[in-house]
């Protein structure tokens, strides 16, 4: 087949990317070539070959290639064509980052400071003065995605770049999916008043609120929790979702524009799954072809991490990580951790089992202001932790886990519109510090007092309370950009008094098709704008969380312990029993079965097996994932 | 102190690991602090303390004294009274300092001077001394060279950094094993040749050595900042 501009051979499958009719899974790894001698290249390549991985990742830096203003350097260290050419010949597909954010423990981000430093291309804070936020090793003004200028810029940046890149995408060359920008959530900001008003941002605004209402209506941003009335509050959150999505897109079109239009495009963003993120949100604007979310932690936040997973899952049409620990960066002065071997196993199994069919661990090559990965910046294995993954890949590859399917049949639903609110009420947004470090700051006491703040965190953590401690696997998403609802009996959504309108007529329409709709602990009046919505008289109010679990079907298999989790894979007329195990202590467990089953151990050892019984007895070790295959 | 362009590599993992784990975990050791948002003494909100105690600590119009008294009431290690109406002028002052040339400590320590010397905010007990600037001084005091930390725990290395310091600043960090010496070095019994080695190596080498137990306590009784300097033995 003859590959034209535009047309791709590549289709996005929800396990992963299909190339000419084969499934790639998309478990990848980081490696940065402009920070290893170009002499070692191959060695680094061949050593990433030999832990079993197809796929590799790779930041293309602008702050790296620009010497100095409109000229870039792309020769020796720098020659990314070259790298890519290597790893082409080795069989190895690559997803490129070529900004303009990158972050990559880089002095500015990966923005030239040139740039940063233009007036014109700084994001501002509610007082109007730039926001300053800390790199690795240095700090700088963060640019706005909304400034013209800064969006030359990037376009000199792209035309210099991407038809470098563009010429290398599948099936000339191993080029497979490209990324936007990286982790754009406002830097990491939460607090709704902290930035962005550049006058240009605030022209996004007005025309947002222009859509929104039919008409200009109030069009001068709040500034703070206090600023009334709510509706502008509420109209600020919205647009915030909202100039993400619009600023991806601006980006996706240049990169399109400028020859990146063979592969899927997609980004990342940290692991926030609350207001302004919204992974299906992004999806469904058109711009990008996924959207995914970056996790570190140690296997002491499997818990955390097992709530993002299941957010991503339910929410984004190919689930993936971009960015999943493998190391950490050695920055002990900003932000300490440790790294060990103990840690990659659960950080590694909770996504996969919990539904997230992509993870690229980064880094996979160690390098400059990184440590603990399994491959040193030399392309040797470390001894520790590199096995880990081949046996990974060696389970995957048995499993077949990729060719399976997760189903759970509870959903619960994070209620946006309250969120939205909620988050609204916070102050001190011209003196919040983007990072904890940077002075004696607690950013707690930005939240004004609000008694629906902690009312809605009850409901929330009371409905995952229930499906966890009936023992039941189950979805989670948002009422902002709301998932496919057919294949939950359970849907639940925490409501004090707001909910998204789209996600209401959803809902209507999925208890009309049998499924049970749980309100608590109000029903919903109020839409996302405060205009009023129509009885629900088809949905269950309960009165307390704990209630809920009177609402809850049984589960497949049953295995009532707090630290433990059992999730079910089927397809291929097989099924798996996934376990994933929180707590630090070693433990036995029995998880009952519906029927008679013998089993084998796919995960962590392969030997194993159990005879045929109702009743499957484990022995988890501390912070350890199984899997088991059930047979008749 | 930190260069911009500090290159940080070939960290030995479990040694580098240890280390993060104690810097951890005295971040993570956080005092008892309460916060009270006030509007010239009328307070607007309370984190940490109770909102009428702080009220009725504020009502008297002196918020030094009011910092103290819910200090003493409920056994805090610090109290910090923000007063929302002169906030504007703590914004400028915060963005005044945060230019270039500074080095990333140097904006921490800019910073939190700022603010605990702003008119805006009242504290007791007294702010706390300003760690970065006295462990910039130390820094810059070495002059060029490198200095070798070698902490020993059970008669072996357990964990190693090599710094080079250029005019006052980290400019490199790395770990012994970086240098591919000889293992048997790594013995307690061996630290003389381990010295004698690393300065036959790399020159003037300033090496510093300690037991792990040592720098532990020093990470627990203070912070980052004070366990290095204790390290310096200044």
């Amino acid at each position: 087949m003859e590959e034209s501009a535009g047309v791709s051979r590549i289709a996005i499958t929800s396990a992963g990317l299909d190339l000419d009719g084969e499934l790639l899974p998309l478990i990848s790894g980081a490696v940065h070539y402009w920070r290893h001698d170009p002499g070692e290249w191959e060695q680094i390549l061949d050593s990433i070959i030999s832990l079993s991985f197809r796929v590799i990742d790779t930041y293309v830096p602008w702050q790296v290639h620009e010497v100095e203003r409109g000229r870039y350097d792309f020769t020796g260290r720098l020659d990314v064509v070259r790298f890519l050419h290597l790893a082409q010949d080795r069989g190895l597909y690559v997803t490129v980052r070529p900004g303009p954010a990158q972050g990559a423990e880089l002095p500015t981000h990966g923005y030239p400071r040139r740039v940063t430093e233009r007036p014109e291309c700084q994001a501002l804070r509610c007082n109007g003065l730039p926001y300053v936020l800390p790199s690795a090793t240095h700090f700088f003004s963060v640019p706005s995605y909304a400034s013209s200028a800064f969006l030359e810029e990037v376009d000199g940046w792209y035309e210099a770049a991407i038809p470098r890149l563009s010429a290398m995408q599948y099936p000339a060359g191993p080029v497979i999916a490209c990324q936007v920008d990286n982790e754009m959530g406002y830097f990491f900001q939460a607090h709704p008043y902290a930035l962005d008003y550049h006058p240009e941002t605030l022209a996004q605004y007005r025309d947002f609120v222009s859509r929104r209402h039919g008409s200009d209506g109030e069009t001068e941003p709040p500034r703070d929790g206090n600023d009334e009335p709510e509706s502008r509050r509420l109209d600020w959150m919205a647009f915030r979702e909202e100039h993400l999505r619009i600023s991806l897109r601006r980006l996706a079109e240049k990169l399109r524009k400028h020859g990146m239009d063979r592969v899927p495009l997609y980004h990342n963003d940290y692991a926030r799954t609350d207001t302004p993120m919204d992974q299906a949100g992004l999806e469904a604007s058109g711009g990008l072809d996924w959207a995914g979310l970056d996790a570190y932690t140690s296997r002491r936040g499997s818990r955390w991490l097992a709530g993002v997973a299941r957010h991503l899952s339910a929410s984004s049409r190919m689930p993936m990580m971009p960015e999943i620990g493998a190391g950490w960066l050695a920055l002990p002065w900003l932000l300490p951790a440790s790294a060990s071997p103990e840690d990659q196993e659960l950080v590694a199994m909770t996504p996969l089992l919990l539904g997230v069919r992509g993870l690229s661990f980064y880094m996979l090559v160690e390098r400059d202001r990184w440590y603990a990965s399994p491959i040193d910046r030399h392309g040797n294995h470390r001894p520790q932790f590199a096995p880990f993954f081949r046996r990974l890949h060696d389970f995957l590859a048995a499993s077949r886990l990729h060719h399976l399917r997760r189903q759970p049949e509870v959903l619960l639903l994070q209620n946006r519109a309250e969120a939205r609110r909620i988050g609204a009420r916070v102050t001190l947004g011209g003196l919040v510090p983007a990072f904890p470090a940077m002075m004696p700051f607690d950013s707690r006491m930005c939240d004004l007092p609000d008694p629906r703040r902690e009312e809605a965190r009850r409901w929330e953590s009371g409905f995952a309370e229930a499906v966890t401690a009936a023992g039941l696997d189950h979805g989670h998403g948002t009422t902002s950009s709301t998932p496919a609802l057919d294949q939950y009996k359970v849907i639940a959504v925490p409501v004090l008094e707001m909910l998204d309108r789209t996600a209401f007529y959803a809902l209507a329409a999925a208890a009309e098709k049998g499924a049970t709709v749980v309100f608590g602990p109000g029903t919903p009046s109020l839409d996302e704008c405060l205009a009023p919505l129509p009885a629900a008289p088809w949905a269950t109010v309960v009165g307390d969380p704990a209630e809920f679990s009177s609402w809850l079907p049984s589960p497949a298999f049953v295995c009532r312990d707090a630290d433990v989790e059992v999730v079910r894979w089927t397809g291929e007329d097989r099924e798996l029993l996934g376990v994933l195990h929180h707590g630090e202590a070693r433990k036995t467990v029995e998880v009952h079965l519906a029927s008679e089953r013998s089993a084998t151990c796919l995960w962590p050892d392969s030997a194993q097996s159990r005879a045929t019984s109702r009743l499957l007895s484990l022995d988890l070790m501390p912070f350890s994932a199984q899997v088991w295959e059930l047979h008749q | 102190m930190i260069a911009p362009d500090i290159v940080i590599e070939d960290l030995e993992p479990d040694g580098f690991a240890w280390l993060c784990r104690l810097a951890s975990a005295r971040q993570r050791r956080a005092g008892r602090w309460a916060w009270v948002l006030h509007r010239g003494g009328d307070v607007a909100s309370a984190w940490g303390c109770d909102l009428d105690q702080a009220r009725q600590a504020l009502e008297r119009g002196d918020t030094w004294a009011a910092a103290e008294t819910l200090v003493a009431a409920d056994e805090l290690d610090r109290v910090v009274l923000l007063d929302l109406d002169q906030t504007k002028a703590l914004e400028i002052a915060l963005h005044g300092r945060a230019q270039a040339p500074l080095t990333q400590d140097q904006l921490f320590s800019a910073l939190t001077q700022e603010f605990w010397s702003s008119p805006a905010v009242v504290t007791a007990p007294v702010p706390p001394r300003d760690q970065w600037s006295t462990l910039a001084r130390e820094v810059a005091s070495i002059g060029d060279g490198v200095v070798v930390l070698a902490v020993y725990s059970d008669d072996v290395v357990r964990a190693s950094l090599v710094f080079t310091v250029v005019a006052g600043r980290l400019v490199h960090i790395s770990s012994l094993d970086a240098l591919t010496l000889d293992l048997a070095l790594r013995g307690w019994q061996s630290h003389e040749q381990l010295e004698q080695a690393l300065r036959q190596r790399l020159g003037a080498t300033q090496v510093l050595t300690c037991d792990a137990s040592d720098l532990e306590a020093a990470f627990i009784a203070d912070d980052l900042a004070s366990a290095l300097l204790a390290l310096f033995g200044r």
